[in-house]
């Protein structure tokens, strides 16, 4: 498995495929930190995706390529919170939300149960590198040694974190999910 | 919570993943150039000119959707109906039980327009837009008025579809791929009509992975277009037993008469008229309660009490702190999100399952320490599974239900509150909390109301109301009640109308109404158990 700085140096040389194993690997993530944000699915897929591509553009700026995923969601939350003051600043509600014509739609897609909510809130609510690593671990069910391999850390960090960011979680739902 | 547990937990969020990957999307931009305002510093002539040979591009090509540059569906319909001097809209639209409803927009250009559906009335002149509820509301109907807009825009937003916002949002939607449909070509009000359809793609699994798309999970919208490119027929589709079924069906007739009083408020008789940024306050004012009570530092009101068509009672109530409770003891932030914080005084405590009766919420919308909740007081009808049929076992004991006898023309309702704040906790992490009874006179000669109704209020009221507030709406539960896997389910408003809301409802109630099975002799809890 190729690194992030190795997949970051990739994309600097020119190979633009290089970015899609970058897009996969924190798309999840990426989502989740605007989502604390938006608190709306489809808002932060959108800022999800221009942080993704702000990314992109100014890949070169980052110094350390091996920081690429913290680096992404700084950009992200950035977006997110842009996104989210342009959401304000329209004051009126779409009307879209006022009318409705009955029809035959099941759930949505996005439904997600209260417990997943809060866990996904309390997910998004960790400090960025523990919020990568649990993404990358429980959320798209990627080895320890993978995320090492990824991030490049020792495994020994990777798991530190890991077991913080479990501990961190499991007092934050200790009174929301019984 | 176990680390397993929450492992667990984790596993179940990643196979609800509610959004799907977003790869072919990025990767698709990543190769566009960049457009900051930075780009255009300094080379604003001939930014100039390009907008200006766009422009000139739409004047002359006023409706072209499939060729050339895509719009998103949206915009077609913005830019059509810009174009017409009037136009008539008709969507029909199909329920659960296949049932056909009817809603109707007509329009004229610089007057404004008016959209009738069995749900909801707007009237837009420009200037003012009027929303409200048509029939009976148990009440006094309520026009919520705020500033009008651009018909046309705003029209083209009431035609979205719940399934396929992208596809009204985006030139080339998310997940769905468009097509020329020859064979859907057809003839309408004498017109020949070419067809195109967006066709849901497989969805994207983790990590890319493709998953298989169950046959009923299957979605198109198909467009008809005139010779004009206009867009002339928008049809939304599932697919069900190889046969694609009529989900909901827009025509648009263009250039038609529309007669001006069609475009006059005509508010409802004896209406009354909030404007849109007060509703929280004037909703359900509290001068204006069936009934409230204070306990505790709490006022505890209850706005509106409807007996329910087959039993039970539908409820409106409000909690906050009394004034002298606020200065004795300020409320405490709390960042919600970023659009929201919220003050903590104290939380409707009602939801449950009672010897008598389920109580369960269906709405909250909270702001400034002021809590609204819709429930239900539900009767529990208990049973026995006799030869694999329900038969109803006399509880025994009528007092039992006396909360929910309408006879006496009142009905007593528990209401109970949790104080929020970390000072109102014990040294267990256990809140304090509240309860009492209150006493409301049922309204007189009104019929019961229905489950469609209260699932129109409620979602009505949390419509108009949830601007800068905190605010939930509970849907079906999924899951056994009591059992591990039980929990319910946030509606989402967007997505789905009054009548799928009203479903979401009386699966609730069924699910809850499973709880009343009694086993092997058991006998239904007396009252004392209470």
């Amino acid at each position: 498995m190729q690194s992030d700085a190795e997949l970051v140096q990739a994309v600097r040389s020119g190979d633009r495929d290089a970015y899609t194993p970058l897009v996969l690997r924190y798309e999840r993530v990426a989502w989740a930190t605007a989502w604390r944000i938006l608190n709306n699915h489809h808002a932060a897929a959108d800022a999800a995706q221009e942080a993704f591509l702000q990314a992109y553009r100014r890949l070169d700026s980052l110094r350390d390529p091996a920081l690429f995923g913290v680096w992404l969601l700084q950009i992200t939350r950035r977006e997110a919170v842009r996104l989210a003051q342009r959401r304000r600043r329209q004051a009126t509600r779409p009307l879209d939300e006022a009318v409705s014509y009955p029809s035959r739609a099941g759930p949505p897609a996005g439904s997600l149960s209260s417990e997943s909510e809060a866990l996904l809130a309390a997910v998004a609510g960790l400090p960025d590198h523990e919020r990568l690593v649990v993404t990358l671990r429980y959320l798209d069910n990627q080895s320890v040694a993978a995320i090492a391999a990824i991030s490049g850390r020792p495994i020994g960090t990777v798991t530190k974190q890991l077991s913080r960011a479990v501990e961190r979680l499991r007092s934050m739902l200790k009174e929301v999910i019984s | 919570m176990t680390a397993d547990e929450l492992e667990a937990h984790l596993a179940r969020l990643r196979a609800e993943w509610p959004v799907g990957s977003m790869v072919e999307e990025v990767m698709a931009r990543v190769g566009e150039p960049a457009q900051r305002m930075g780009y255009w510093r300094g080379k604003w002539p001939w930014a100039a000119a390009t907008l200006a040979a766009a422009v000139l591009i739409a004047l002359v090509l006023p409706w072209l959707w499939p060729a050339g540059n895509v719009p998103s569906l949206q915009a077609a319909v913005e830019r059509a109906l810009d174009h017409a001097q009037s136009a008539r809209l008709v969507i029909t639209s199909w329920d659960l039980d296949g049932e056909r409803q009817t809603g109707e927009i007509w329009y004229r250009r610089g007057s404004g327009f008016r959209a009738e559906s069995p749900d909801e009335v707007l009237v837009d002149n420009g200037r003012f837009l009027w929303k409200w509820r048509p029939g009976p509301s148990g009440g006094k109907p309520v026009v919520v008025r705020q500033p009008g807009g651009s018909g046309s825009a705003m029209i083209a937003r009431l035609l979205d579809f719940p399934a396929t916002r992208e596809a009204w949002t985006e030139a080339t939607p998310k997940g769905w791929k468009q097509q020329r449909a020859p064979e859907l070509d057809r003839r309408i009000d004498g017109r020949p009509c070419q067809a195109y359809v967006f066709l849901a793609k497989r969805p994207q699994g983790p990590a890319g992975t493709t998953e298989p798309q169950a046959e009923s999970d299957a979605r198109r919208v198909v467009l008809l277009l005139d010779p004009d490119q206009r867009i002339l027929a928008i049809k939304y589709q599932r697919r069900v037993d190889r046969q694609w079924i009529p989900l909901r069906e827009t025509r648009i007739e263009y250039d038609i008469a529309v007669a001006p009083e069609r475009l006059e408020p005509n508010l409802p008789t004896g209406a009354q008229v909030v404007d849109a940024g007060a509703v929280f306050d004037e909703r359900y004012p509290l001068e204006k309660a069936l009934a409230r009570t204070e306990l505790g530092g709490l006022l505890l009101a209850v706005h509106e009490a409807q007996p329910l068509e087959g039993g039970g009672c539908f409820i409106v109530s409000s909690v906050r702190g009394t004034p002298a409770f606020l200065r004795q003891y300020p409320p405490q932030r709390r960042v919600v999100n970023l659009e929201y914080t919220a003050l903590d005084v104290a939380s409707h405590w009602v939801a449950g399952t009672w010897s008598d009766s389920h109580r369960v919420e269906l709405a909250m919308v909270e702001r400034n320490g002021v809590e609204f909740l819709w429930w239900l007081l539900y009767p529990r009808r208990y049973f026995r599974m006799v030869d694999g049929k329900r038969v109803l076992v006399d509880a025994g004991d009528e007092t039992d239900r006396r909360a929910l006898n309408s006879e006496t023309g009142k009905i007593r309702i528990p209401l109970g509150a949790t104080y929020l704040g970390k000072r109102w906790m014990d040294e267990k992490g256990v809140s304090k909390s509240i309860s009492t009874w209150i006493e409301v006179p049922l309204p007189r000669k009104a019929p019961p109301t229905t489950l469609a109704s209260i699932a129109a209020q409620t979602r009505s009221d949390v419509l108009l109301m949830r601007p800068g507030t905190n605010w939930r709406v509970y849907g079906a539960t999924q899951g056994r009640p009591g059992s591990a896997d039980w929990r319910r389910l946030r509606f989402d408003l967007e997505l789905h109308t009054h009548a799928d809301y009203a479903e979401a409802i009386r699966k609730e109630l069924e699910s809850v109404g499973s709880m009343d099975e009694l086993k092997d002799g058991a006998r239904p809890p007396s009252p004392a158990s209470k």
